[in-house]
């Protein structure tokens, strides 16, 4: 009995010790300061003359013998001649791909580009600068006519060549009608071969934001020899598919043949994991090197943990309300800003995302974005001014119970959310308490989003709550012209009811302009208007709030959310 | 040992010789009380959010005894007014899904053949789905609100009634009291209602309190998923949701509705086994 107890400790001791050695080493940093660079070769050559002690890391080719090899292969790492022992990364992401892979399919492209799979001809930097990618440039050659000049170093993932032929099959897989969002790009008149490595855009009439529509990943480009685009995806990214579980995880590995250079990590696995408490105990458990989409609360235990690190960005997702102004009293601007006036944007930031998941909006669009209008302030808390505005619409305390009266009648408000992003119920709650402040009766309602939907068809709600990427395409025009544009958008499926000549015409104007700064101008009024007549009132802009491990090097936030795994990430310890 | 010929104070006189039994049913008594007079035992409104006061810890300001929740309400009023809702919902699915079971239970056993074959195979239809995911997709689909909660529940807990209810008139059907008082023709509405209902309660009363914990629960559960009252309603289910964001920062609020939930679940249990074991026949013939 003793004896097997002991043996039963013995066991237990050696798999303790055995665990921490199967940890991964950046073979060929010899000066283990994560990077691998000519310092490494300096300090290989110290170590083989003696002169500093071994380090596990300097031993590049893992033959146990720290000595000239080594160094060769390092100079050879450096050049990128042989792959960089950049390890395999696993992410948890939030959202993942449905029962297809195909990017033309629905929003799965945002998926399949996260992944380092495919490519688009143009694509937007870490900063939201729009920057050539399989392109490498483009000439306009009149108001409607776009020349597209092609990367001639690129081959897909198969083998076969990246050409003008490729470019013309993949956008006509999403501009044929049977595609459920071709009408995305209507504005495309043809698209037709002018070379081997030139393609012709025609448009059907002015229209501005052209380059910046082809850096949406529903037009990423696809191999036109692939057999099966929804199980085996074909691209040019520097990831190549490798195994897809539905609905649970997506891996790839290195394409050795990138044509952006060395992709340094070997492989990578995404996880798409709802729960954000269990994404944050992935990180915690080493089981993933990154996570996003932390739970606020969990921001600081992250942080305190001396391995693990948050990284913060602003992103163009925005929380907005969707005003129904065909219904009174909320027809009445004065209410609309009224309202506006009374919600205290730093409360809901302090207080529904424990003050590092958002920003306060002043206008639709955030700091970060190259479009926005700087001059807009948007609406500093006021009680008073929210009280003399509604007193002026004809909404007091009539019977002086605290409550304001509309028609004789509490005032009251119903306030429509839903519950899959973690911040909608906490902000709608105190947007319902801050409103209940100055005697707004509000009612929160969670119901599913499709009801929410029909609710605003029908013309049937007062106020919805949601959030949205405020530019997909990396363009102003997408999410104003779709909210804002009473001949086009979501008028037509009778979620906006708002319409003001003034800036249908200046949005249709900034869509016909080719000159950046006279499109801005215009924009910039766009901007002015909604703000001051409130169709839709702006709460706050999203952060992105990114767990990692300090071992990941290379990683880079992309505000748009289209781009995750690039070729510069790797693990370094 | 013969002090009342009345068999209800008979059977209070045996229960409260079990101790398990007493001490669940004060604990329901308690919670009884404190669902009734919650407005009055309530510190604070359980629905006003005090944006300054969030996530204060339990036993720091007197103000908030047992702490305030993320958007600063007071957890303890909320504790307070959620009794109410799980005792509402348990009093009436139970009641309800009794009512519908008994029914359609003493219908089955007592006329047998065809109906009973239907109405037997629709409870085997229903059993053989698991009760808490057909309960899921019942409340998914008629949206989120207590009274969704209340009809998932009633849905998949009358069959249970049904069951006992008609092995119960099985037996009963074939003894000499209903054989006579049917030789005197009574007709079977009067059988069934005067000399069946009445000696089949016993199990069902048992299944009743034992199913008043599993409603309470299942309620609980479904509200943490999503489908309960809508915010800012007090639920100890939806509280252990909001609570579930800050489960490691903040742990009380979600230990103290899951403490809630579990004495109130432990209380009905332990009731309804000291009630089986009084009311199952074989045990009083041993006596």
């Amino acid at each position: 009995m003793k004896i097997k107890i002991r043996f039963g400790i013995f066991i237990s001791i050696l798999l303790l010790v055995l665990i921490p050695s199967v940890s991964a080493h950046l073979y060929g940093d010899a000066n283990e300061d994560t990077y691998i660079n000519m310092q490494d070769v300096t300090r290989l050559e110290r170590i083989v003359l003696e002169y500093d002690p071994t380090t596990t890391p300097a031993d590049a080719n893992q033959d146990d013998n720290v000595n000239m090899q080594d160094v060769t292969l390092i100079e050879s790492i450096i050049l990128e001649q042989v792959p960089f022992p950049g390890g395999h990364l696993n992410a948890a992401m939030i959202f993942g791909p449905s029962s297809t892979l195909d990017p033309a399919n629905g929003w799965n492209g945002w998926y399949v580009r996260k992944a380092g799979i495919y490519e688009t001809l143009f694509k937007y930097d870490d900063k939201m600068k729009l920057t050539p990618e399989l392109a490498t440039g483009y000439t306009q050659e009149n108001d409607t006519e776009w020349l597209i000049h092609l990367r001639e170093d690129v081959v897909f993932h198969d083998g076969s060549p990246f050409n003008a032929d490729a470019v013309v099959y993949s956008f006509a897989r999403v501009m044929n009608e049977s595609n459920s969002r071709s009408s995305e790009y209507d504005h495309i008149a043809s698209i037709t071969i002018e070379d081997e490595h030139t393609v012709r855009i025609t448009t059907a009439e002015p229209y501005a934001p052209t380059i910046a529509s082809l850096t949406n990943p529903l037009v990423s480009i696809v191999s036109p020899d692939a057999d099966n685009l929804d199980t085996h995806p074909v691209g040019t990214g520097p990831f190549m598919y490798d195994s897809y579980e539905q609905e649970v995880s997506l891996s790839v590995v290195r394409n050795e043949k990138y044509w952006g250079g060395g992709v340094r990590l070997e492989g990578a696995t995404l996880s798409y994991i709802s729960a954000g408490e269990t994404r944050a105990l992935t990180l915690e458990s080493k089981d993933n090197d990154i996570a996003r989409g932390l739970p606020f609360p969990q921001v600081s235990t992250i942080e305190s943990n001396p391995g693990l690190n948050v990284m913060s960005k602003e992103t163009m997702r925005l929380y907005f309300i969707f005003v129904n102004t065909g219904k009174a009293p909320l027809d009445d601007i004065r209410v609309r800003q009224a309202i506006n006036y009374a919600i205290d944007r730093d409360v809901i930031v302090d207080a529904a995302l424990e003050g590092v998941g958002g920003v306060p909006a002043a206008g639709v669009f955030p700091s970060i974005f190259p479009w926005t209008n700087v001059e807009l302030t948007g609406y500093t808390h006021s009680k008073d001014t929210a009280l003399s505005l509604l007193a002026d619409a004809g909404i007091t305390d009539i019977d002086s119970d605290g409550m304001l009266e509309y028609n004789g009648e509490d005032f009251h408000l119903t306030l429509m959310t839903y519950t899959t992003r973690a911040a909608m119920q906490p902000s709608a709650e105190v947007i319902e308490t801050q409103l209940e402040d100055i005697g707004i009766d509000v009612t929160v309602e969670l119901l599913g989003s499709s009801a929410i939907k029909e609710a605003m068809t029908n013309g049937d709600y007062d106020m919805a709550f949601y959030s949205y990427g405020v530019a997909p395409t990396g363009d102003p025009d997408y999410f104003l012209t779709h909210h804002f544009d009473s001949t086009a958008g979501y008028k037509e499926n009778g979620w906006i009811r708002y319409s003001n000549p003034a800036v249908d015409s200046l949005l249709a104007d900034s869509r016909a302009a080719m000159d950046q700064d006279v499109r801005k101008e215009y924009y910039d009024q766009v901007q002015d208007i909604i703000v001051e007549e409130c169709p839709e009132m702006f709460i706050f802009h999203e952060n992105e709030l990114v767990g990692y491990n300090t071992g990941v090097m290379g990683y880079a936030i992309y505000p748009n959310e289209i781009t995750f795994l690039t070729r510069d990430m790797y693990i370094g310890r | 040992m013969k002090k009342h010929n009345n068999p209800f104070m008979d059977n209070i006189r045996r229960l409260s010789d079990s101790r398990p039994a007493t001490v669940g049913a004060i604990i329901i008594m308690l919670l009884c009380f404190i669902a009734v007079f919650a407005p009055q035992l309530s510190p604070n409104n359980p629905t006003t959010a005090c944006l300054e006061d969030r996530l204060i810890s339990p036993l720091t300001v007197p103000e908030y005894p047992l702490g305030t929740d993320h958007l600063g309400r007071c957890v303890l009023s909320r504790l307070l007014y959620g009794a109410r809702i799980s005792l509402i919902v348990g009093i009436i699915v139970v009641g309800i899904s009794a009512m519908i079971g008994i029914a359609l239970g003493v219908i089955s056993g007592y006329y047998g053949g065809v109906i009973d074959a239907v109405i037997m195979r629709f409870v085997d239809a229903t059993l053989s789905f698991p009760s808490i995911f057909l309960a899921v997709t019942i409340a998914g689909l008629l949206g989120r609100g207590l009274p969704s909660v209340i009809i998932a529940l009633i849905v998949v807990d009358w069959t249970a009634y049904a069951r006992i209810s008609r092995g119960s008139v099985l037996s009963l059907k074939e003894t000499e009291f209903v054989e006579s008082a049917r030789s005197l023709g009574a007709s079977d509405c009067y059988i069934m209602t005067r000399h069946i209902l009445p000696n089949i309660i016993g199990p069902v009363i048992v299944i009743g309190t034992l199913g008043m914990a599993y409603v309470i629960l299942s309620a609980a559960a479904l509200s943490f998923l999503g489908f309960g009252p809508q915010p800012p309603t007090p639920e100890w289910g939806a509280m252990l949701n909001a609570g579930r964001m800050y489960m490691r920062t903040e742990p009380y609020l979600t230990i103290i509705p899951g403490i809630a939930i579990m004495v109130m679940v432990l209380a009905f249990n332990l009731l309804g086994d000291g009630l089986r074991d009084i009311l199952d026949p074989k045990k009083t013939v041993i006596e």
